[in-house]
């Protein structure tokens, strides 16, 4: 069965709302966690890519997550 | 006492910086991969990556990728194994031909290629919170050309714990298929030792079924939850338009009551096969959600994909990743990904005599089917500070037998699960 | 393939690494962020440089840091470098980039961070002599190394 067209709005929407989230978070001096390895979304950017490549070319679907953000939050 | 203190203070001083004279505030990181794959029976590929990042002393990043491809062994051409004969296949390029044997998924083993893509980009802070970046990108193989560029732009919120991605991008491809651009559901002619596959190339005037058009949109959101969370979202819109069929692949063409091959009219010597045909657009979207969670001194990474397109295909991925960290930087990380697709509206496993649908593909990579893919990724640091890892993978794509399977085709393995080893090295220098 | 200059100073190491085998002074002192105290340094210009050893751009901050206090230690400038590293291992890791006439000050719970509104990291925060906050740089970066060598140069001349 078919999802209605624009299904993806309200979730794009709904994502937009979440950034302004203000509370939710950590100061700029309580991020040694999140710059460890492993932390950073997107981090590996060899492996996203040569995963990626073997995906697209075995399966249907394409997209995937973005990479940025997280980290020590440095400069 | 003071003058020694003095003396032994400006000496650490010396040392101190001579210690630390190698670090450069202007930086260059190098990561590069190689990777193995490898399908028992069928295609086998190696690919080849090096990332190149330096940034300058404003803030600015500029990377070159480069990478190498090549890929040989057979692949599944899309028609349905035969029962009690032998099927001959034209080969794409019009002039040779290869043959399976009864009972055996058709491969099409005319198949090597070698792929270089080059891209670049180059980002600019631009005040302390915002990032803009500008990409091109190309890449190169006999008979397909893709070339593109990309543009991005990111903000931070809320003391950097929230960062808005916006990204577009676009490509123009050409594919220049061995024996030309075969009109769509045309028969596959005999073979003309020599030259030839004239009967199957398009029209010359339709230079238009050569190319296609990508153009992405992407929204992307990290959130940081906690000091030890971070959440990543992000969708992306994809519009394809121009040529999308695959021109090596082909659909059988069946006898109703038999489900045997059936004859080529006019020449019952040989089978009837026509080549697949796909439609002109796509629309595709795409949501993803990852989460990043650290647990003691290891990391946890769950995430999620929904996909969907106006070609009926619908599909879910789950990928779960778990870091054991040791000392000195080494960690061993376990990995599983979960793959299920629904098949494109047009997906035909074979097609029945008399039928002329105007789109059909029997690509397995269309159908339904589910892949599941269990890696172990082990990775160091040496005495440099260099990163070094190894990763093995088992990827398997298994798909059930199509319903309403009759005659010879119920008596066959229509969607053989396709299985690969995946090996993997990666190295960075730099950090 | 030494150069003379670069001859001195590793001459000197050696003769502080046999000083070392020969048994050297305990670990370098670091203060408490509770004992650290902005007025005792009254008269002087102070540089507060909030670091961390996992802060990437603090690797190059802290040679140019350094630096400025070797320059203009003698004119009156105070670095002062408080790590909020979670632990002092981590922070002492570090210990070797920084010049001894800089004071360091261990933060882990991010008390000082907290009282001086840190927006991130790393960020330095220039006293003139009288007390008085005078500017706050987020972020390092080498292409503004010499602007906020000029404006300490500067704070430094006045008040004198």
């Amino acid at each position: 069965m078919r999802r209605r067209d624009g299904w993806w709005l309200p979730l794009a929407a709904g994502m937009a709302l979440l950034g302004g989230c203000a509370s939710m978070g950590v100061q700029p001096w309580e991020r040694d966690v999140l710059s460890q390895p492993g932390m950073t979304p997107g981090e590996d950017v060899v492996l996203t890519s040569l995963d990626e490549h073997i995906y697209f070319s075995k399966e249907a679907s394409t997209g995937g997550l973005g990479s940025g953000g997280g980290g020590c939050g440095c400069n | 006492m003071a003058a020694t203190d003095k003396l032994r203070a400006s000496l650490a001083t010396a040392c101190g910086l001579l210690g630390v004279a190698g670090v450069k505030a202007q930086a260059t990181e190098v990561q590069s991969g190689v990777l193995g794959y490898h399908e028992p029976g069928r295609v086998s590929a190696v690919e080849l990556l090096s990332d190149v990042k330096h940034e300058f002393a404003g803030g600015q990043v500029g990377t070159i990728r480069l990478v190498y491809d090549a890929l040989t062994g057979s692949s599944a051409s899309g028609a349905v194994p035969a029962l009690q004969k032998t099927q001959t296949f034209t080969s794409p390029s019009g002039n040779g031909s290869y043959s399976t044997e009864p009972g055996m998924t058709p491969l099409d083993n005319t198949f090597h290629d070698t792929r270089v893509a080059l891209s670049g980009g180059f980002s600019l802070p631009w005040g302390r919170l915002t990032t803009a970046s500008l990409g091109l990108y190309g890449s190169f193989e006999h008979d397909y050309t893709s070339l593109g560029a990309n543009a991005s732009l990111a903000r931070e919120f809320n003391r950097r714990n929230t960062t808005v991605t916006l990204r577009a991008a676009r490509f123009e491809d050409t594919i220049n298929p061995e024996g030309g651009v075969p009109m769509a559901m045309a028969a596959m002619p005999a073979p003309v030792p020599g030259g030839g596959g004239d009967d199957k190339r398009a029209d010359d005037d339709e230079g238009s079924d050569a190319t296609k058009s990508v153009t992405d949109l992407g929204l992307g959101l990290t959130q940081v939850l906690g000091r030890r969370t971070v959440l990543n979202l992000n969708y992306t819109n994809s519009r394809v338009a121009g040529y999308q069929t695959d021109p090596y692949k082909i659909v059988s063409v069946v006898d109703g009551v038999t489900g045997a091959p059936a004859p080529v009219s006019g020449d019952p010597t040989r089978d009837l096969y026509l080549y697949e045909s796909r439609p002109d657009n796509r629309v595709k979207n795409a949501i993803a959600a990852e989460l990043i969670r650290s647990l003691g001194r290891d990391v946890v990474t769950l995430s999620y994909r929904y996909f969907d397109d106006d070609w009926g295909i619908t599909s879910h991925t789950g990928e779960l990743h778990y870091r054991l960290n040791f000392a000195k930087g080494r960690y061993f990380q376990p990995n599983v990904r979960w793959y299920h697709q629904t098949e494109a509206d047009f997906y035909r496993r074979w097609l029945v005599e008399g039928e002329a649908p105007a789109y059909a593909s029997a690509d397995y990579r269309l159908g339904d089917m589910t892949a599941m893919t269990y890696g172990l990724k082990y990775g160091t640091t040496l005495k440099g500070g260099q990163e070094l890892s190894l990763r093995v993978e088992y990827y398997a794509q298994s798909g059930n037998q199509p319903a309403g399977a009759f005659g010879d085709l119920a008596e066959l393995d229509l969607f053989p699960t396709v299985d690969a080893w995946i090996v993997n090295v990666g190295y960075t220098f730099g950090k | 393939m030494l150069r003379p200059r670069s001859f001195l100073p590793l001459l000197a190491c050696l003769l502080l690494a046999t000083g070392a085998v020969a048994g050297e002074p305990a670990e370098r002192p670091v203060l408490a962020a509770a004992e650290f105290a902005l007025a005792d340094h009254a008269g002087k210009v102070v540089a507060l440089d909030f670091w961390a050893s996992w802060c990437k751009p603090c690797k190059a901050s802290m040679p140019w840091l350094s630096r400025m206090q070797q320059q203009y230690g003698g004119q009156g400038l105070q670095t002062v470098a408080v790590s909020v590293d979670a632990d002092e291992a981590s922070m002492r890791s570090r210990l070797g980039d920084i010049d001894p006439g800089i004071i360091v000050v261990f933060d882990p719970k991010g008390e000082l961070a907290a009282q001086y509104k840190l927006e991130g990291m790393p960020t330095t925060y220039l006293i003139d002599r009288a007390g008085k906050l005078v500017a706050s740089h987020v972020g390092y970066r080498d292409a503004d190394a010499g602007k906020r060598e000029a404006e300490i140069a500067a704070m430094l001349k006045e008040g004198k």
